[in-house]
């Protein structure tokens, strides 16, 4: 089932009338965790014992390291539980790309290994780095431990957000279930931000979708201009993909009373490659940033460190997206990125300015809207020569098919006005105010644009793969 | 807090309200205008509605005048005294996504008189029509509209439109199989005419989509996922011996008229296709042999393969599709119609 499906709603409805009905908050928690069950069933039931796995582990490994008061006990609870969640996430989405990419090495061993036909679990990237924060967090005291089962269970299955983020915090979600309900302004807020992350997926991305899946399936038909298009048409398409999703688990959440941060914050409008990445898939990245950049030292040792430090925690990011070597340059690319961007804001010059205080700050928002755009080739080609044919079409313009897609054009053109009235601080009306008296006509109108326009044919979240 | 309640039930309502209207305006905007369809006593079956207009936004984004007895961008054909040329077809030549003058007969008679020849060409022409609709209009067209000199049919898909048994489930005539060939005529009665009728004379295509796509939608549970195994699906044409079927159909159609009648193919190439512009017709083989039966049956056949994928060469655009489908496919575009009217034109003359 996905959030964009009628069913969705449907299912939403029943389980919010069931958390408005019954009152005692046990009651509604075990609502929440048998809902989120029957939707990860909806998908495949045989999974559901692969999710069990994580929530028996980590529940139990938390308890083991806050009971302990050795700091080696701890560690080694923290290390059963790392290794037994990365180690199935290696198992069931990575195991088929190290072999496939290593088959000839093994080869050379007189090994002889072949890939497995494994199905990859819905949202196994996820919930693996969501239930990481609960035992990291504990090992560190940072958070508390969770004496009920059917919290934590609540926790890793919360139905909203299993398929794609995002990646919730044990620290910020947990306190949260000892009192939730549902209330009309939740509910307000709630339908507000699920409206439009429906019209972000299901009018804007869908529909340009068409026009981005059917150049990508054959790049060297189209001319340069017909490529560009599709270039950029991509980028917004995934941003309101992914946004859009983001919004409609934040807005069922906040419908059932439960408060989920921000994942977006307009990473279009970035000067720098850095600020991308505080404004991108916000769980994520603070979730690398956390757990992976600053345990490996950050940049609190010297330069070259910090550098290798970005890398590594930029190729895993690309690698955590997917199990391919253009999702692995991908993230190497952006680490790439990063520590050029840092290597230049720290080149001073004479008179105290840094380089980036140089130029008008568009020409910083183009570089970085460029750097991302290209990017987004080597995460959307299904592998090298595919990018690489997509940036020949590009950069070299050569004769072929030139296709201007008018809802493309709208959508760009409407999308760039829009960034550029946020840039001035100018759409605080056309970000629609709860409170705006507009607001509700504008949501029914967004609802009519939904189900009018979308498009005819089904797709599946892109970060749902994931 | 009564007050402030009452605001909001307010808002929410007006706002619903609101909504509407602009679910109207926009629908009559972005939206295909409803297609409404009437009674001809004098035809014997239904057509669309003479004298309106169709509006399509789906491919392309162009508004369509209907005239009398389904013709295209014509007005009053039947007091028009002038030598016509007309060219059948299904949504080929309806062209809703063209606008009237780009579309095939009305580029025909631009033709015409700017060669300085007073003739014609309009397209007679509805939605899913075949070989069958126009054996069993023909003769009657010729009573109904003067002076018709020539008959052109256009031809796209040679399976769909020339062999039985095809889109059985279309309000269409039907060229059907059961031991021997038939052709069965439809008075082309549809389901809720007249609801559509009311619905398209109100503009108000919004009210149909809603009750279309709600009774269309099946609520997917867990339990009815997995698709049914396709039926078996016997295929039509082995039931029939395909040169029997054009034998008998091009012989009950060379029987309505006494006037030329000519095959225009227009194939789906080229057409991208994987990676590349394909320029290889599928229908090639079938093609030949259908050529060769006109022949026999003195029906002219022009194949327009070789024009479609020159023009491509030589300008990089396609004879089909829009801005709003992909490139290569759909339906014959401003290109293919020139190309189209060019063919009759000068067919006629060599022919004259």
């Amino acid at each position: 089932m996905s959030l964009s499906q009628f069913e969705f709603i449907l299912f939403l409805i029943l389980v919010v009338i069931t958390l408005v009905v019954f009152k005692d908050n046990t009651i509604r928690k075990s609502t929440l965790l048998i809902a989120s069950i029957c939707f990860y069933c909806y998908w495949d039931y045989r999974f559901c014992l692969l999710l069990a796995i994580p929530i028996f582990v980590d529940f139990y490994c938390g308890r083991l390291i806050h009971s302990s008061s050795m700091m080696s006990q701890r560690r080694r609870y923290l290390l059963v539980s790392i290794c037994i969640n990365i180690g199935i996430l290696i198992a069931f989405k990575y195991f088929n790309f190290f072999i496939d990419s290593f088959k000839p090495l093994l080869k050379v061993f007189g090994l002889n290994v072949y890939s497995l036909d494994l199905i990859l679990p819905l949202g196994i990237s996820f919930y693996t780095l969501k239930t990481l924060t609960y035992t990291i967090d504990l090992y560190y005291k940072k958070t508390e431990h969770c004496e009920s089962l059917l919290d934590y269970a609540v926790f890793v299955t919360f139905f909203p957000t299993i398929v794609a983020g995002p990646i919730l915090r044990a620290s910020h979600f947990l306190p949260q279930l000892t009192a939730f309900s549902t209330s009309g302004e939740n509910l307000r807020v709630g339908i507000r931000l699920f409206v439009i992350g429906l019209f972000k997926k299901l009018f804007i991305a869908d529909n340009l979708a068409f026009y981005v899946d059917s150049f990508y399936a054959s790049p060297l038909v189209f001319d340069s201009t017909t490529a560009w298009f599709a270039v950029i048409s991509y980028t917004i398409q995934i941003y309101f993909d992914f946004s859009g999703y983001s919004d409609m688990a934040i807005g069922s959440s906040r419908i059932m009373g439960l408060h989920i941060e921000d994942n977006f914050h307009y990473p279009y409008l970035s000067t720098s490659i850095g600020e991308f990445w505080r404004r991108w898939h916000i769980s994520l990245s603070t979730w690398i940033r956390d757990y992976l950049y600053i345990p490996l030292g950050g940049n609190r040792k010297n330069i070259k460190r910090t550098y290798i430090n970005l890398l590594i925690s930029m190729l895993l990011c690309g690698l955590w997206h997917g199990a391919a070597w253009t999702f692995v340059f991908w993230g190497g690319y952006h680490g790439a990125a990063l520590c050029f961007h840092r290597a230049f804001k720290s080149w001073a010059k004479p008179n105290g300015q840094t380089f980036v205080s140089y130029g008008p700050s568009i020409a910083h928002w183009f570089i970085t809207f460029f750097v991302v755009t290209i990017g987004w080739i080597f995460f959307r080609s299904p592998n090298f020569s595919g990018a690489i044919q997509v940036i020949g079409q590009l950069f070299f313009s050569q004769s072929g098919v030139r296709w201007i897609y008018p809802f493309a054009l709208f959508i760009i053109v409407s999308t760039t006005i829009f960034h550029i009235l946020k840039a001035l601080n100018l759409t605080r009306p056309l970000e629609l105010p709860e409170k705006a008296w507009y607001t509700p006509a504008v949501l029914f109108c967004l609802a009519w644009l939904v189900f009018l326009f979308h498009a005819s044919e089904f797709k599946p979240f892109i970060y749902a793969k994931f | 807090m009564r007050s402030v309640k009452h605001w909001i039930f307010n808002k929410w309502t007006l706002g619903f309200l609101s909504s509407l209207i602009f679910a109207y305006v926009i629908t009559n905007i972005f939206m295909d205008s409803l297609d409404s369809h009437e009674y001809d006593p004098k035809l014997g079956k239904v057509i669309y509605t003479s004298n309106t207009y169709y509006r399509i936004r789906r491919e392309g984004w162009a508004t369509t005048y209907i005239g009398k007895y389904n013709t295209i961008g014509t007005k009053d054909i039947d007091k028009n005294k002038l030598p016509k040329i007309a060219i059948w077809g299904d949504s080929e030549v309806t062209a809703f996504p063209l606008p009237d003058e780009k579309k095939m007969g009305q580029q025909v008679s631009e033709m015409f008189s700017r060669a300085g020849r007073r003739c014609i060409g309009f397209g007679i022409a509805h939605s899913d029509n075949n070989l069958a609709d126009y054996i069993v209009d023909l003769r009657k067209y010729e009573s109904l509209i003067p002076n018709i000199i020539a008959h052109y049919i256009v031809l796209s898909n040679l399976n769909d439109d020339t062999l039985p048994l095809q889109n059985l489930n279309t309000d269409r005539s039907k060229f059907i199989y059961d031991g021997n060939f038939r052709i069965i005529e439809s008075d082309g009665r549809r389901r809720h005419q007249k609801i559509y009728y009311l619905l398209s004379k109100y503009n108000l295509r919004v009210v149909s989509y809603f009750f279309g796509q709600v009774s269309r939608y099946r609520v997917q549970f867990p339990w009815s996922l997995h698709q049914e195994r396709a039926k078996s699906n016997k295929s039509a044409e082995s039931l029939y011996d395909k040169l029997e079927a054009w034998e008998f159909i091009l012989d009950e159609l060379r029987k309505k008229s006494n006037n030329p009648i000519t095959f225009l193919y227009c194939p789906y190439r080229p057409a991208i296709i994987g990676e590349n512009v394909s320029f290889e017709d599928p229908q090639r083989e079938d093609k030949i042999i259908f050529a060769d039966f006109c022949r026999k049956h003195n029906i002219g056949f022009i194949d327009l393969t070789d024009r479609f994928n020159d023009f491509f060469l030589k300008t990089k655009e396609f004879p089909r599709g829009f801005a709003n489908s992909f490139p290569g496919r759909g339906h014959i575009n401003i290109n293919g119609h020139r190309i189209v009217a060019e063919a009759i034109f000068l067919n006629e003359l060599t022919r004259n």
